[in-house]
């Protein structure tokens, strides 16, 4: 009789991992309640997690970026390759893409060409165990709705000109061939807010490409590459634009309203429904408001709007440390 | 035979939305306490690609917050919705007309279906005068009984501008949805008075 374990002293006492996995919403509740309000990683409702880059690690790729914010890792790698317009040249088996059938080239016609030839290829891979949650296959319908979104995002920005991309004929300065752009994103690790991690390797990626310099050869009726590096020119990217991502959540109205949730991480986006992206341009301009998932009030975007101004800041420094201002 | 359905015509845009729900949900997909929310985006023309799949991960954003899925949970509702026609007037914009038009086709679909709803989704679009910007509102227009009232659900902004901007923006976008709206409600009263009419005799 005496091998009976003794009775818990507190029946309804249990470790805050075991809350967490019970009752997510009341976890996060409780924690955003406390004063100050803090979230479960420790961090402040409007604290974003800091970010570290390192650009041209891959020696194979034109230009890549490793960009790490908390737990969430990505890799992004740019890789040219030449697109010819020329008809049937040689047995080769050229591609060519809709919209090109004698369009004038001018200077202010920016991103337009970029955008019908498709000139640049966005790509997000979720790597096989970056996450529990996430299973080896076929790319998600949450992989491919951030793919086409950093697509936008980079069509929208009219970041990369389409001059850079261009291969003329040196003697008649007739457009023979362009660059395209793959831009493959891989996610090693994901805690959460995968695109602005995304977004910002792929602009630091952009900004350390070197393409060969090509021209048109005549007699050859091919491009041609120079080999030396030091012939190799950056793609002159013009400006930033920097992504700021949200998690909304309501604790009701007795208990505080809403509270908005900077860089929201895994746990975090499983539990809130509403979200907000917001994408900093310079001189405090935004170029791009995503919202949904809950409803709200437009003060709650312009909150919003505030922060992803100051995290453009952060970014804004971070890239003119590590690019320096050549970039 | 769909629960739902409604089509709507736009400008040159014309979409086809069928509901189907309550139903059966495959094991993987059951929510115990919620019913599962499925949104299939077919193109008029060619297969299914990454930018449909945007397209519903947007929408899916605009409409979920309303539908009260508590009601029925261990349940599929299965939305479709058929673009017909979207003629693209510019090709930058082309997705936030097509998203507009969208909400309010779904949401008019989800009305004729039953679904229990915490109130109606409208949207607007809303163009910069000089073109720099392009936004599609989603504000929620009728909120019977301890609804969420006027409210805004949804908002796709593209382009250049700043906060001022935005918020004189997001006013127009206000006015614009409650006037379509307003056409909503109308539109529904129609339905329902053709539909129930053996019974007013």
């Amino acid at each position: 009789m005496a091998t009976a374990p003794p009775p818990p002293s507190n029946p309804l006492s249990f470790p805050p991992a075991t809350f967490q996995k019970l009752a997510p919403k009341t976890f996060l509740e409780r924690h955003l309640q406390s004063t100050p309000a803090t979230r479960p990683s420790g961090r402040g409702p409007d604290t974003f997690r800091i970010p570290s880059l390192h650009t041209n690690s891959l020696s194979h790729a034109h230009g890549s970026a490793v960009v790490r914010t908390g737990d969430t890792a990505v890799v992004c790698g740019v890789r040219g390759e030449v697109l010819s317009l020329a008809v049937g040249t040689g047995g080769r088996i050229v591609v060519l893409r809709s919209g090109e059938d004698g369009r004038r080239e001018n200077e202010e016609g920016e991103g337009d060409e970029i955008r019908e030839r498709a000139l640049v290829v966005t790509n997000l891979e979720m790597g096989t165990g970056c996450t529990r949650d996430y299973h080896p296959g076929p790319p998600t319908d949450f992989a491919q709705a951030v793919t086409a979104r950093l697509h936008r995002l980079l069509l929208a920005n009219k970041l990369i000109p389409s001059k850079s991309l261009r291969i003329l004929d040196p003697n008649t300065e007739e457009i023979k061939a362009y660059w395209v752009l793959y831009i493959d994103v891989i996610v090693i690790s994901l805690d959460g807010n995968v695109l602005d991690a995304a977004w910002a390797s792929i602009l630091a990626a952009l900004r350390s490409t070197k393409l060969p310099q090509a021209y048109w050869d005549q007699d050859t009726e091919g491009v041609v590459c120079y080999p030396e590096v030091s012939r190799y020119k950056p793609l002159g990217i013009k400006g930033l634009a920097f992504t700021a991502s949200f998690a909304v959540i309501d604790l009701g109205a007795e208990k505080g309203g809403k509270v908005i949730l900077s860089d929201p991480d895994e746990f975090e986006e499983g539990v809130c429904e509403e979200r907000v992206m917001v994408c900093a341009l310079e001189g405090e301009r935004v170029g791009w408001i995503e919202k949904g998932g809950g409803v709200g009030q437009v003060a709650e975007v312009v909150e919003c709007v505030h922060r992803a101004t100051e995290r453009f800041k952060v970014w804004e420094q971070l890239f003119a440390k590590v690019l320096g201002s050549s970039g | 035979m769909a629960d739902g359905s409604a089509q709507y015509t736009d400008g040159p845009t014309t979409l086809l939305a069928s509901i189907n729900g309550p139903i059966e949900v495959k094991p993987r997909d059951e929510i115990p306490l919620e019913a599962y929310l499925e949104i299939t985006i077919r193109p008029s023309a060619g297969v299914t690609s990454v930018r449909e799949k945007h397209l519903e991960a947007l929408l899916r954003s605009a409409i979920s917050p309303l539908i009260i899925r508590t009601v029925h949970p261990r349940t599929l509702l299965q939305i479709t919705l058929q673009i017909i026609q979207h003629e693209q007037v510019s090709v930058a914009h082309t997705l936030h007309t097509l998203l507009a038009s969208a909400v309010v086709v779904v949401v008019l679909a989800l009305v004729d279906a039953g679904v229990p709803m915490k109130g109606m989704l409208a949207a607007a679009f809303v163009e910069e005068a000089n073109r720099s910007a392009a936004h599609v509102f989603g504000y929620a227009v009728t909120g019977g009984g301890g609804g969420p009232g006027e409210g805004l659900v949804f908002v796709e902004s593209d382009g250049a501008f700043d906060e001022k901007e935005f918020v004189e923006a997001s006013e127009i976008g206000r006015k614009k949805c409650l006037e379509v709206g307003e056409l909503m409600k109308d539109w529904i009263r129609g339905k329902v008075g053709r539909d129930m009419k053996y019974r007013l005799k």
